[in-house]
């Protein structure tokens, strides 16, 4: 039971930090990123080619840290920043184009095949009578602090600030002297770093693959079922998420655990599309 | 009118000159053809295949050919996608005008190329596994297979397992939820319940990378042994997550396109390589016999620098096949020839395979041999741990 | 109206009448053209190979999904990520027929179209109320929804790695080589083709692209939107399953495995790179994305760059990616503008444009 419990927390960990860096970007620049797991897994592929190169954990995680943000930076300055106020398909695609291309990235650079991000840590951790795989405890507590760090960054400080005000009146915010431009690259930049160290996590915790990209599924889904503007709710509906696959996979067959979370959709589209947390939008009644 | 005439006689030199050169250029060549995955994910399984393929022709070709006829292969990446598996297969056979297709990627590729060579009568003989559609009574025409056909090796999988806990215990199966891997546990659940285990299937999706949840679902299942089919990347998540359950009894792959080397070095130092076992067609790379020595003195030739695995012994085993039918067939060997032969060849393969390789009209898969290895830790190597035990192509079904 | 006897001579290419502007098929030069594409596209068989003439076929049944996923998310604006899902129920429905009752050609091909038609009703029904970006993710939806169901329903019932179709016989004829397929797929799709050009001229076409372009000012004007909305969704998605039980019987297997969502990203691709909401955009998308693998493979063969197989793959993948995102930055309207471009700098030369108000089509 304990460590269902672990593996559980350890997946909603990396599912909300997925889901969140979805979250941030739609709210400021009102693009719903499709290519979250293609970026995940491409930071991991870096993490996880530079530890085999030699370089250790603590050093190699920075640095795959720093490339999300500067592949967050990229995509925003050459892509998102010329489409900013097109209708929302156009982003749409244009993200499905991007996840394409990474994913072309990832086999010619990295070779697609299985690797492992190890974080040199293995075995057991025990805490009192329980016996948890430390791989699982390492990914829930980074998931958890990268959580807590991003979520500490957009209510406390300034830039928060700024992200948020664009995220709800964007006209007013570039009227009182908002830098608009900036702010969503910033957004982009944590986005993408978001998305990176769920990769990381999750191949510390499992291994990096080209199908590794599901999960930015489920995190897409979480987002969905949460509302697509809502930092709150992206991280309850991962929760759910998380708990549904574990549970199918426990309880019911393994064979339904990636059909699960989308049957919950499915409902939640069909009764309040527009999430759980989301934003009320007003559908006209045609 | 004299410009016209200059004109005329120019082309027609020309085109002539074009005839001679093309009629020149038709030398005497066994054209064949080989079809795989060669860029996507799973081109760490085919690239061997392939390799191993290439060695044995290259090395029959220095020694003259079959017959002084050498052997000429074109290879087709079909990137793991059935539509252009079967563009590839069409191209082979029309455009490059091959007699045969030999390799072919993963099953879910092989029905349209069967349908695509059976309409230009043009045979093909998959390695990488295979579909049941070869077995008898009734195999689909000019389709073979000479590698891992599922519902097989699930068969003597869950054979072995009743073998190895006399009759007393729990198997679990596990695969992939695909026609191929629902089949082999299938078969698996069916002969270990015939030896008397208790058994369960645990079945999941091929994209799953994290198999925490599911592993402890089998632990719940209380296993004695588990046997799994699915591919070696999420065999090699499966047993991490097993061991980290808790589990520390036997574990029994299906070899389906199994490399050895990243296998080990996946899953060094988290204990999680003791008590795992192979069960394949084929030798191990490390196995002894004269075969073994020359495929691996062709690998150091043609500039292989990591070790051989039993995939390229797959690839190997199947051009030794080719170069039997096409003996056989003698020069020149249109597909439908080739057909014939392959319809009623016997191959032996010595030390590579336990038994030879046989073909009947109602039987495109034929009797098989198979054996156990299990890794050795101080070796460092999976070596053999049983017999060869034999394996009719008439698995019997009984379903749960 | 003009008097005849006065008037200068117009060119017959001038839309000066309702007829006119409606007409597929403006003046001589546009006819002529028709006429040698028409004789060249029959005659293309004798002067290819049979894997050309292959390809061709695999580009005509893209050109059929192509052009009806382009009225529902180009003209209807509704984001489809479905197609591959409604290409494999045309698959499966064709499929299971033909291995269950054994039912002529004709008939599965009009019950894939059927099946097609009552899961695109269903899916409009359900996105009635949403905005662009819920429409295509109920798609998404409905996508892993129906290739689930149909992984279960291979691996369980049909117990095997896929169905195996056998050759159509047309009555008249019985489609064995690639130059069979050819032809019958060429009417084909020139019907499909011409039905659609037609559709979007009719009242039936104009209630669509108006939902498409603002569906609140349609309901003001009268447009009965729910139906629009419900009857695009029906026709789109039945063209869609008739084209996948095409490509079924095409290949000769249905498995679930091909039903893929890169298969639904290709698609768009093909409508995005093409044009979206132009039936000649449609074409030559199609077209692009099908036979762009191919022309790839050649370009690196030529320019002997002797690339790694295992890398090829993933450049097919770059340039696939790099294309639908250079086309949404700097020509959004496609191959198709783009041609119209070439087009009216031929046609209008020496002059840079012709009017300032040209409908443009």
């Amino acid at each position: 039971m304990a460590s269902f419990i672990l593996t559980v927390v350890a997946s909603w960990g990396i599912y909300a930090l997925l889901g969140m860096g979805i979250v941030l970007v739609y709210r400021t620049s009102r693009v719903l990123n499709l290519a979250g797991g293609e970026l995940a897994i491409f930071i991991g592929y870096v993490v996880a080619i530079a530890i085999e190169n030699g370089l250790s954990f603590p050093i190699a995680v920075p640095l795959g840290m720093g490339s999300a943000m500067a592949l967050g930076l990229a995509i925003f300055w050459f892509t998102i920043r010329r489409i900013m106020g097109e209708p929302p398909h156009v982003g749409l695609m244009l993200t499905v184009g991007i996840a394409t291309i990474l994913n072309g990235l990832m086999i010619v650079l990295f070779g697609g095949g299985m690797i492992a991000v190890p974080a040199g840590l293995s075995g057991f951790t025990t805490i009192g009578s329980l016996r948890l795989p430390t791989t699982d405890v390492v990914a829930a507590i980074g998931a958890w602090l990268s959580i807590a760090a991003i979520g500490l960054v957009y209510r406390v400080t300034n830039l928060g600030l700024q992200m948020r005000a664009v995220a709800e009146r964007v006209m007013l915010s570039a009227q009182r002297g908002l830098n608009v431009d900036r702010t969503v690259a910033l957004s982009w930049i944590i986005g993408v770093l978001a998305a990176g160290l769920a990769g990381i996590l999750h191949g510390e915790r499992a291994f990096v693959a080209l199908s590794a990209t599901v999960i930015g599924i489920s995190a897409l889904i979480a987002c969905l079922i949460g509302g697509m503007d809502s930092l709150k709710g992206v991280i309850f509906a991962a929760f759910i998420v998380a708990l549904t696959e574990s549970f199918t996979a426990l309880y019911i067959d393994p064979r339904y655990v990636l059909i699960a979370p989308v049957m919950i959709l499915l409902v939640i589209l069909i009764v309040r599309p527009w999430g759980l947390f989301g934003t009320v939008e007003e559908f006209r009644r045609v | 009118m004299r410009q016209k005439s200059r004109l005329a006689t120019v082309s027609l030199a020309l085109g002539a000159a074009l005839a001679l050169s093309a009629a020149g250029a038709q030398e005497r060549a066994h054209k064949i053809g080989y079809l795989a995955d060669l860029s996507g994910p799973m081109q760490d399984n085919y690239g061997p295949i392939v390799e191993g393929f290439e060695f044995y022709v290259k090395d029959l070709n220095g020694r003259g050919g079959i017959n002084g006829v050498p052997v000429q292969v074109a290879v087709r990446d079909d990137q793991l996608d059935a539509t252009r598996a079967a563009s590839m297969a069409l191209e082979l056979a029309t455009s490059v005008g091959v007699n045969s297709i030999w390799g072919m990627s993963q099953t879910r590729t092989h029905l349209a190329v069967y349908q695509t060579a059976a309409r230009n009568r043009t045979p093909a003989t998959a390695m990488f596994s295979g579909i049941k559609e070869v077995l008898p009574p009734s195999p689909l025409p000019y389709a073979y297979s000479a590698g891992h056909v599922f519902e097989v090796a699930g068969e003597v999988s869950g054979k072995l397992a009743a073998t190895m806990l006399n009759g007393k215990g729990k198997m679990i199966c596990n695969s992939i939820e695909a026609p191929g891997g629902v089949a082999a546990c299938q078969f698996a659940e069916g002969a270990a319940a015939a030896g008397g285990l208790e058994t369960g299937t645990v079945l999941f999706p091929p994209t799953v990378t994290e198999f925490g949840a599911i592993a402890q679902r089998m632990m719940s299942m209380n296993p004695t042994i588990v046997v799994a089919h699915a591919g070696s990347g999420q065999n090699v998540g499966l047993i991490k997550a097993l061991r980290g359950a808790g589990f520390s009894g036997p574990i029994l792959m299906g070899s389906h396109g199994l490399n050895e080397a990243p296998l080990i070095n996946a899953l060094q130092g988290i204990g999680s390589l003791d008590k795992l076992q192979i069960v394949s067609r084929f030798a191990s790379p490390d196995s002894t016999g004269k075969e073994l020595a020359d495929i691996r003195a062709a690998a150091q030739q043609y500039g292989k620098k990591t070790p051989i695995a039993t995939t390229t012994i797959m690839g190997w085993a199947l051009a030794k096949l080719m170069d039997a039918s096409l003996r056989q067939c003698g020069y020149p060997c249109p597909g439908d020839k080739l057909n014939s032969v392959l319809e009623n060849i016997k191959v032996d393969m010595g030390s590579l395979m336990g038994g030879p390789v046989q073909f009947t009209p109602k039987d495109h898969y034929g009797t098989t041999w198979w054996r156990v290895f299990q890794y050795d830790a101080k070796e460092k190597k999976f070596l053999p741990a049983s017999e060869w035990l034999e394996a009719s192509s008439t698995p019997t079904l009984r379903k749960q | 109206m003009m008097s005849h006897a006065q008037s200068p001579r117009i060119p017959s290419s001038l839309p000066i009448s309702m007829g006119r502007t409606l007409a597929l098929c403006r003046g001589r030069a546009q006819w002529l053209a028709v006429v040698v594409g028409g004789v060249a596209l029959l005659a293309l068989p004798r002067f290819f190979s049979v894997f050309w003439i292959h390809l061709a076929n695999v580009c005509l049944i893209a050109i059929i999904g192509a052009v009806a996923l382009n009225i529902l998310t180009g003209n209807a604006r509704l984001v489809s990520l479905g197609q591959a899902a409604f290409l494999g129920i045309g698959a499966f429905a064709a499929g299971l027929l033909q291995r269950t009752y054994n039912v002529p050609f004709p008939i599965a091909l009009a019950a894939a179209a059927i099946a097609g038609g009552i899961v695109g009703v269903m899916v409009a029904l359900l996105s009635l109320r949403l905005r662009v970006l819920y429409v295509a993710v109920t798609t998404l939806v409905l996508h892993f929804a129906v290739t689930t169901f149909f992984s279960f329903v291979q691996a369980v019932f049909l117990d095997s790695s896929g169905i195996i179709l056998p050759l159509p016989n047309l009555g008249f004829m019985e489609l064995q080589t690639p130059t069979d397929w050819y032809y019958f797929l060429l009417a084909i799709a020139a019907l499909i083709v011409l039905g659609a050009l037609n559709l979007l001229r009719s009242f039936i076409g104009r209630r669509w692209i108006a939902v498409g372009e603002h569906d609140v000012a349609a309901e003001a004007l009268g447009v009965p939107v729910r139906w629009a909305k419900v009857s695009v969704f029906a026709v789109t998605s039945a063209v869609v399953a008739f084209a996948g039980a095409l490509s079924a019987y095409y290949v000769g297997t249905v498995s679930f495995e091909s039903y893929h969502l890169g298969l639904a990203i290709a698609y768009l691709a093909m409508i995005i790179i093409g044009g979206v909401g132009s039936v000649l955009g449609s074409i030559l998308g199609a077209v692009f994305i099908t036979l762009l693998p191919y022309v790839l493979d050649q370009i690196f063969l030529i320019a002997h760059l002797n690339v790694r197989a295992n890398v090829l793959a993933g450049l097919h993948q770059i340039a696939f990616g790099g294309l639908i995102v250079a086309f949404l930055l700097f020509e959004p309207r496609g191959l198709a503008e783009i041609w119209r471009r070439v087009r009216s700098a031929a046609t209008d030369w020496p002059f840079r444009y012709r009017s300032a108000s040209r409908s443009v089509r």
